[in-house]
This record gives C-alpha cells, structure tokens and sequence, in this order.
C-alpha cells in the first residue's frame, strides 16, 4: 500500500466516524428528550394523583364534620354518602403514587375504613335507622383521625410543593447494590432490607420527610399505635376465622387420603390412589392430595373434601348444560348432597354453577357449593366447599310477613315471574331472611330481596344475559 | 391497420375484462361478512381479519391480525374448538364461527337491549395471572388470581381490579412490562375461575416465590399453603 492510497484511506475512515460520531449525537439528544417528555408525564400524573389525594382527604374531613352534626337522617344520608365517595377516591390516589417497597400500609388500611364505615351507615341511616352511640362515638374517632392524616398530607404535600420533594427516598448507590448482589426478584416483590427501613422510618418519624413517600411512612408509623376499629362493615371477610360447618374431631394423614380416595371414585375416577402433596394452615385446610391430573384438600377438622379440581383432557362436547347437570346432581346426591342450582355459566367445554343447599325449602345463599361440570361426560371436574363449610349451621328461618304483605314492598311496575325464600348475606357476617322475587320491570329482570321478618328491602340483583348465561349483578 | 394491432388489441381487451373480473371477485369477497362461507387455511380477506380479531378478544393468538388464514389462525382455532368442545379441526365453519360470535356479543337485558362487556377488568386480570404465573401449575395460577380478588376485599389494599394490579410495586410483572403479554387460555380460565370468587389460598393476599425472595416483610406474613413454587400469606 502506497502512502497516497494509505491517506485516501484515513480519510475515508474519518469521515466515516465522524458521520457516526454526528449521528450518534443527534440519536442521543433525541433518546435525551424523549426521556425527559415521558418523565414529566408520569411525574405529572402522580403530582396529579397526589393532589387529587389532598382534595379528596380534605372533602372527607368536611363532609364527616357535617355527618356529624346533621340532625336529620336526609342530611346525615348525604353526608356520609359524601364521606363514602370523598374517601374510596382518596384511597384510588393513594394507590397511584409511587413507592420502594411492599409492605403494609396503615394509611390505606385507615381510610378504607372510613370508607367501609360510612358505607355502612349511610345504609343505615337510609334504612331510617338511627346510629347507635357506638356508631357515634366511632365517626368521632374516624374524624379526629382523619383530621391528622389531612393535616399530615397536607404538610407532605406543601413540602412536595415548595421543596421540590422527591417521591421516594433515592435508593442505594450502584456500588452497594452491585455488592449486595442478590436477586430480590419476587412475585410479590420488594425491597429486601425492609424491616431496616421500617427501623430506619421509626427512628426518622420525628424528623421531616426527604420524600413524599418517607412522609407518608411517617404518618403510617404514627397511625399504628392507634387502636383498631370495632364495626360490622363488608371489608377483610376475605378469610373465615371460625367456620362454623366442619364437622367434629380431627384426622390424621392416612384418613385424609381415605377421605380422598372415596372422593374421587365416588366422582367416577375408580382406584384413584391419591398422595399427600403438602399441608396448608388455616382454619379451613389440612391436607393438600394429588392423583394424577387432580388436586383436592381434605380439611383437618372434620375430614371433608373443601376443595377439588381436575385438569384431565376434555373431550369433544356431548352435553347441554341441563344434561350435564343433571348427571352432576346424580353423582353429587350419591355422595350426599341435595343441592339447588342458583346460576351457570357455559364455558363450552365446561360448565360453571354456583349451587345450594336448602333448609325448609329456603335457599341458603351463603353456604353455597361452585362446581365446575364437563360436558363431554358429565363428570364433576372442580368443586369449591369453602363457603359451605365456613358458613353452614342450624338456622331458625321463622317468616313474620305473609307473602301478600312482602309483595306491597314491591314496585307496581314490577311483574313478578318467580317467589323463592332465601338466606342472604348482608355486611359483615350477618344474614337476612327473605323472600326472593325474580320477576320484570322496565324492560329489564330482577331479583328483589325483602326481609320476611321486618319487610326491609334488603338486596336489589339485576340479571342480564352474557354470552355464557345469566349473570346476575 | 395491420391484423397485428388487432390482434394486440383483443389482448389488451381481454386482460381488461379478466382483471375487472378478478377485481369485482375480490371486492365482493372482501365485502363478505363473517359466516357467510366456511373459512380453513389459505382463505383471505375481510371475514378472515374478523375471525382473527374474535379469536383475539377471547384470549386466542393468531399473530398478526392480517386476514390471511395461516398456520397460526389454523392453530387459534383448533385451540378454541377444543375448549368449546366443538370438534377440533382448524376448519372456521358455521358452527364455530356462531359460537364465536355468541361467545364475543354483549350482554342484553331480558327485553333484548344491548348493556356493553360485562367484566371488561377481567382481561387486565387473566394478563396479570399469565404474567405472574405462566409455568406453575393450574392451581397455582387460579390462586394468583385469587390473592388479587382478596386485596380488593381486604381493607389494606385499593378497591378495583386495576388498583391491585396497577399499584407500584404491588407485581413484579407489571413493574418490568411483561403484564403487556396476551394471556394463554390457562391464564384465561384460572382469571375465571378466581373472579368467579373460587379461593384455593383461603384468603391470601400474598405470595412469594422462597426460592428467589429474602424479602423480610413477605417472609415475615402467616403462611397458609404452599401451591406450585409459591407460598401464599396473609
């Protein structure tokens, strides 16, 4: 290679850098802005969230001040129904704002019990109840607290303005990361020295925030040394503390797969030779088996079968949902049970019902069985107990009104198509007796609740036709 | 004139009329709404492109939406007969294309008044049950959606579907985008199941995998059961 061609060369070679070098530099600025364009838009919408909170708590403030005092039930109604609205939106913002962390949050916790609250007297109160002094003394409480957190937020908030508040605490440097090293990936994931920070937050309560969300720890490390609230609301019913179906005594493992094993060749999977999978701990559990593609729990008290699912191939369709139900109320009376279809959803090649037992030809809503039937054979392929056993007992189902006095509760323009009488559930963990009417009005079905012994209209359902079946809503 | 041109000319003539031909064919075709024939692989057009979008909306991949019915719409449609309990052959005809459509109509009143989707949450739901938990088994997938119907009703957490799921750090999916992936049909069913309020954790709100987790807080929960690779807490 000649010195000229060498020189022709170079200067190819930096040209062509230096077209990359420029190109480079724009991408750059661009990528540059386009980060800095989406930033501001996320930051602008939790600044958006977190003033939607501040109005929103200060709205509930006012509007339970005013619950307070209204003295009559038509100001008290809208009032707390004000509280109601002003504190489920506060909770929706306080979901949207940024944090480090999972853990569990005593602020959230707070309002959605003032929400839960005033949900339930609102209810009350429009049922032309009066509020016991319970009731009272805890919206009292509920204000005197929510006037703290208000006062709280407010601060955080006036900070977030004036200091330019970041919205959580910076994390640890690159170097620490890199040296704790470990994989903190989780289902439910979160910051894996937590408890130090919970520490760290206690220590740092006294202390003004550095972040919206420390400020927001603070007030949730002074909000736990309250007392908890006492009231019958709808929420945490998610778990059943004391059920009261599961029969005496307790088994051991051997029975559990006894009780398996009847189980499933009583659901026409015969010789099944089910095997303990796992234990689970809670008042509804004990053992988890496993044979073949099914999976069932045999509760420890009282050794029955509270859940069951098979995850066997389906076979092309044979059956309409009447006939596979049909065949799956067969088996199901084999093994004991005289259950009442209430709704069904066809999935095609399976069926999903909800079914319940009856007690002087009463449905019992609560204590309800979900099934899950194929309709290639008709075979129980899912079947959920949970419920019944959690709820089931002896009930005294003694009607006061007649049926003729229930129907004067109902509007004239409803037609009514069907009488049953039924258990239903109301808020926490009580339950009313009534007499179902499923009929029409206004172009549209219904199933109205009205107690059979005071005549209160408990419950309004609206039954609409999906695609796989009645839903009712 | 030379017998030539003439002849050049019928030529031209005729590509004339046969490519009109071909058009009025094509447009009437495209026309067509979904139904009308059967469609199987190789059929084009707008029918296709409807069939595809149905088969999506119900949770069926077909790749792209692009009216050609190829290896993957075969497939889609295989899946959803099988589900259906129709027979599985790939062949979109009258029967499955009814049962598609019924399957993707909206709700009515019992006069017959058109109401929208009933559960359009449950969507958001099957694609945060496929992105949690794609790989463990039925169960473990039916509980995840679980834990998310428990948080609405626990008091500790926000009231709606996407609240849950949407609230930061609440899923490890959602933080690292794989929440976007369209759900199988398992996902699907188990979202079903647990909205439906089928419970197998008995009333968790969380869970972690305790082979990837020194999360203090999460370890720190009451246990209830073990189901898959996680452990479901209260």
């Amino acid at each position: 290679m000649n010195a000229e061609s060498k020189k022709k060369l170079l200067s190819w070679l930096s040209l062509t850098l230096g077209i990359a070098l420029i190109f480079s530099l724009g991408w750059g600025y661009y990528e540059f802005r386009a980060l800095k364009e989406y930033k501001t838009e996320t930051e602008n919408q939790y600044s958006r969230a977190f003033t939607d909170l501040v109005t929103s708590l200060n709205e509930v403030e006012t509007s339970i001040a005013k619950a307070k005092v209204a003295g009559s039930a038509a100001q008290r109604v809208l009032y707390l129904g004000e509280t109601w609205k002003g504190s489920e939106s506060a909770v929706s913002r306080l979901g949207q704002l940024p944090a480090d962390e999972v853990g569990i949050s005593y602020v959230d916790t707070f309002i959605n019990q003032v929400s839960d609250f005033s949900k339930a007297m609102t209810r009350k109160t429009a049922a032309a109840a009066v509020m016991s002094d319970e009731e009272q003394a805890t919206l009292n409480e509920m204000h005197e607290r929510v006037i703290e957190i208000n006062r709280s937020v407010q601060q955080v908030y006036n900070q977030f303005n004036s200091e330019n508040l970041a919205w959580v605490d910076k994390p640890k440097g690159l170097l620490q990361k890199i040296g704790l090293g470990k994989s903190i990936q989780t289902a439910a994931q979160g910051d894996e020295n937590s408890e130090k920070n919970n520490q760290q937050n206690q220590q740092a309560a006294a202390q003004t925030p550095t972040s919206v969300r420390g400020g927001l720890k603070q007030l949730d490390v002074s909000l736990q040394k309250y007392p908890p609230f006492s009231y019958q609301g709808e929420l945490d019913k998610h778990y059943v503390n004391k059920p009261l179906g599961l029969p005496g005594g307790e088994i051991n493992e051997s029975k559990a797969i006894e009780v398996g094993k009847r189980f499933l060749e009583d659901l026409g999977q015969t010789g099944a030779v089910p095997q303990l999978s796992g234990l689970s701990e809670n008042p509804l559990g004990g053992f988890n088996l496993t044979y073949k593609t099914s999976y069932l729990e045999v509760s420890k008290k009282g050794g029955v079968v509270t859940f069951y699912q098979d995850q066997r191939e389906l076979g092309d369709r044979q059956l309409d949902v009447n006939k596979a139900i049909n065949i799956a109320k067969a088996s199901l009376s084999r093994i004991g049970w005289d259950l009442v279809v209430t709704s069904s959803q066809d999935i095609g090649s399976y069926i999903m019902v909800d079914a319940v037992p009856r007690e002087n030809g009463a449905l019992l809503y609560p204590d309800k069985i979900r099934l899950t039937i194929a309709t290639d054979n008709g075979q129980i392929i899912g079947f959920d107990a949970n419920p019944y056993y959690a709820y089931h007992h002896k009930r005294e189902l003694n009607r006061v009104l007649t049926l003729e006095q229930a129907k004067v509760k109902l509007r004239k323009e409803f037609k009514i198509i069907e009488v049953k009488m039924a258990v239903i559930s109301k808020a926490g963990t009580n339950e009313a007796f009534c007499y179902e009417f499923r009929g029409t009005a206004f172009g549209e079905e219904y199933m109205v609740y009205i107690n059979a012994l005071n005549g209160t209209e408990e419950k309004i359902s609206r039954v609409v036709d999906t695609p796989a079946g009645k839903l009712i809503q | 004139m030379d017998p030539n041109s003439n002849e050049r000319k019928q030529k031209i003539f005729s590509i004339i009329t046969v490519s009109l031909i071909l058009c009025l064919l094509l447009s009437a075709a495209s026309q067509a709404a979904l139904g009308d024939r059967t469609l199987s692989k190789g059929s084009r057009g707008s029918e296709v492109k409807a069939l595809q979008s149905k088969l999506v909306q119900l949770g069926y991949q077909v790749g792209k939406v692009d009216g050609i019915y190829g290896k993957s719409t075969v497939a889609a449609v295989k899946r959803f007969q099988k589900n259906r309990g129709l027979k599985a052959d790939g062949i979109a005809g009258d029967k499955t294309i009814r049962e598609l459509k019924r399957l993707t109509g909206e709700s009515t009143t019992s006069s017959g008044k058109q109401v929208g989707f009933k559960n359009a949450d449950f969507q958001l739901l099957a694609r945060c049950v496929y992105a949690e938990g794609r790989g463990e088994p039925y169960i473990g997938q039916v509980a995840i959606g679980a834990c998310i119907m428990n948080r609405i009703k626990s008091s500790s957490f926000p009231k709606t579907i996407a609240g849950v799921i949407y609230e930061p750090k609440a899923f490890s999916a959602v933080d690292d985008g794989q929440i976007n992936l369209q759900p199988d049909e398992t996902a699907i069913k188990a979202a079903r199941e647990a909205m439906n309020g089928s419970d197998p954790t008995n009333g968790a709100v969380y869970y972690f995998n305790p082979a990837k987790t020194t999360n203090k807080f999460v370890w720190s929960r009451p246990q209830i059961k073990k189901i898959g690779k996680h452990i479901f807490t209260r």
